[in-house]
Parts: structure tokens; C-alpha cells; sequence
């Protein structure tokens, strides 16, 4: 798939991802990769940004495979703001739809 | 530093390409690099796939590396700190990307253009302004013969100062105003080049 799509897109992905459950990172690429052609490289500036600006909040989780897994939590204003940006995404994938019908 | 191969060299690669960063950030960067690899790992891949998958180091951590330039430039309040950054951004947005520097270069010069000739525009009319108003004042208070044309002449020369100070405020409002509208722009270039790769 043409990867000028993705762009904007990754970010509205882990948002939703993290809204339904607590997540952490290979979950996330493997989730959305399996979909969506992204270089693995590009969720974790991106899941370090969200945490930054205050979206998601992250704790360590003892996991059987090796080191601790992070996971991140979304917070009531990454809540808020993965509602805006579905909302916005839902518009916007529905004028495409209807001007391609 | 030629091709990395394993784990180990790819970890200790990127950790010297973010040297800049505060050490507690640098390290929490090689902790979720080094989860990933332990997860693919896991999960079946080699450690080649995995690096193939994450990109070069330099071009991750010249991400970080201008994500973190960025977000300090928009917290301060220092023209001069701010437009160093916005330099240091460039650099690292263009290493990322290289073709990325002709659709940078067209706002920031335009911008940073027009700002020169503003400026450039007010040191002149300042430097004249300035010292035939400062005459006029001083030259009224010390014997200018009617108490009329003393009076007008203060009014000038004060005028013509208060105006010459009103174009560098005016000047330094539209710089940081610029200057912010660039940091908004790094910020969705960079948003831009890491997502569409």
C-alpha cells in the first residue's frame, strides 16, 4: 500500500490500540504492521511523544520472554484526545468513501 | 562505523548517536530498543530482521534526537536559544530525510527573509531617526530662541523616538511570532518523515 497514506494515521492506530487495553510496544508494532506497511522503527518515538505530551502513562511489567515489558496506560486526556482524532479520521474516511462511490 | 549486524552493535551504536540526550533519557531509549529486540527474538526473528525492521541507528536517533530539540524550543522563551534550535531541527530533519531539505527550505527562508529586511529596514531608520530626534531635544533645551518652536521641537524629537522604539518592538513581536509558527512546522515535518516511512 502507498505509505503516504500512513502518515497522521500511525498516531490515531496506537491511540485506539491503547484506549481498549494496556499495551506495550511489540504488541503495538506487530498489531499495526500486520495491517498497515510501517518500518518497525516508528512506533516508539511515537508511544514516547504520546507519553510525553501527558496521552499515555507507562509502568513495568516483569514478562517471561526477557527484560521487563513497558506498558502503556492511556490517560483520561489521551481519552479525550484519541476521541477527537476518530471522530476527525471517521469524517474524513466518510467524504473519501463518498466521493469514490 | 561500518554495518551493524547484531543486537549488541546496533544498541551500542544508537546509544552514541544520542549522546546529547540526558542520560536518563538515553537510557529509557536503549531499554524499549532492547524490550523490542528481546521480543522479536522471541517471537522468530533473527536479529538481521529486526535491525532491517528498526532502520539505521542514525536515522532513529536523529528522530529522537530532533523530537527532544523541538519540544525544549517550545517550552523556551529565548529568541536566540529558539533560532539555534530551529538550525540544530534542520540539520537533524535533513540527515533523516535528505530530499525532505527542499520542502524545508522554502518557509524558513521566505520567513527568516523577510525578517532580515524588516530588521535590517528598522536599524536604518533607527540610526537616523535616532540621533536628529535626540538633537532636536537636546538642541531646543539649549537655545532655541522662542519658547513655540522649543516646544515642537521636544514634541518631534520625542516622537520620533517613541516611533523608532515602537518598529523594534513591533520587529521583535513578529520574530518570536515566526519563529513559533517555524517550530510548528519542524514539528509536523518530523511527525511527517517518521510516519510515512
Amino acid at each position: 500500500m502507498n505509505s503516504q497514506f500512513n502518515k497522521g494515521v500511525i498516531e490515531l492506530c496506537v491511540l485506539a490500540l491503547v484506549n481498549t487495553k494496556d499495551r506495550y510496544g511489540y504488541e503495538l508494532v506487530e498489531r499495526i504492521s500486520k495491517r498497515v506497511e510501517i518500518s518497525e522503527g516508528t512506533i516508539y518515538p511515537i508511544l514516547r511523544r504520546l507519553t510525553q505530551d501527558g496521552f499515555f502513562e507507562t509502568y513495568l511489567q516483569e514478562s517471561s520472554e526477557g527484560p521487563p515489558r513497558k506498558y502503556y496506560r492511556i490517560t483520561s486526556q489521551g481519552r479525550e484526545a484519541c476521541k477527537e482524532q476518530v471522530q476527525q479520521w471517521k469524517t474524513f474516511s466518510g467524504h473519501v468513501d463518498a466521493l469514490l462511490k | 562505523m561500518g554495518r551493524v549486524e547484531t543486537k549488541n552493535e546496533y544498541l551500542a551504536e544508537l546509544g552514541r548517536k544520542l549522546a546529547r540526550l540526558p542520560e536518563s533519557e538515553r537510557a529509557e531509549i536503549l531499554r524499549d530498543h532492547e524490550e523490542h529486540f528481546s521480543d522479536a527474538l522471541a517471537a522468530g526473528k533473527s536479529e538481521a530482521q529486526v535491525i532491517q525492521g528498526l532502520g539505521s541507528p542514525d536515522s532513529l536517533a536523529q528522530g529522537y534526537l530532533a523530537g527532544r530539540i523541538l519540544e525544549q524550543a517550545e517550552k523556551s522563551t529565548s529568541v536566540g536559544f529558539r533560532l539555534v534550535s530551529v538550525g540544530r531541527i534542520l540539520k537533524s530533519l535533513v540527515i533523516l530525510a535528505p530530499l525532505n531539505f527542499f520542502v524545508l527550505i522554502g518557509p524558513v527562508f521566505v520567513g527568516g527573509g523577510l525578517l532580515a529586511v524588516g530588521w535590517w529596514v528598522s536599524g536604518l531608520v533607527g540610526t537616523i531617526v535616532f540621533p536628529v530626534s535626540w538633537s532636536a531635544i537636546t538642541g531646543s533645551i539649549l537655545g532655541a530662541p522662542e519658547s513655540l518652536s522649543r516646544l515642537s521641537l521636544v514634541l518631534g524629537g520625542a516622537t520620533g523616538i517613541f516611533s523608532a522604539l515602537t518598529m523594534v518592538c513591533i520587529m521583535a513581536l513578529l520574530t518570536s511570532g515566526a519563529l513559533s509558527l517555524v517550530l510548528r512546522y519542524l514539528r509536523w515535518n518530523l511527525k511527517f518523515i517518521q510516519e510515512g516511512k
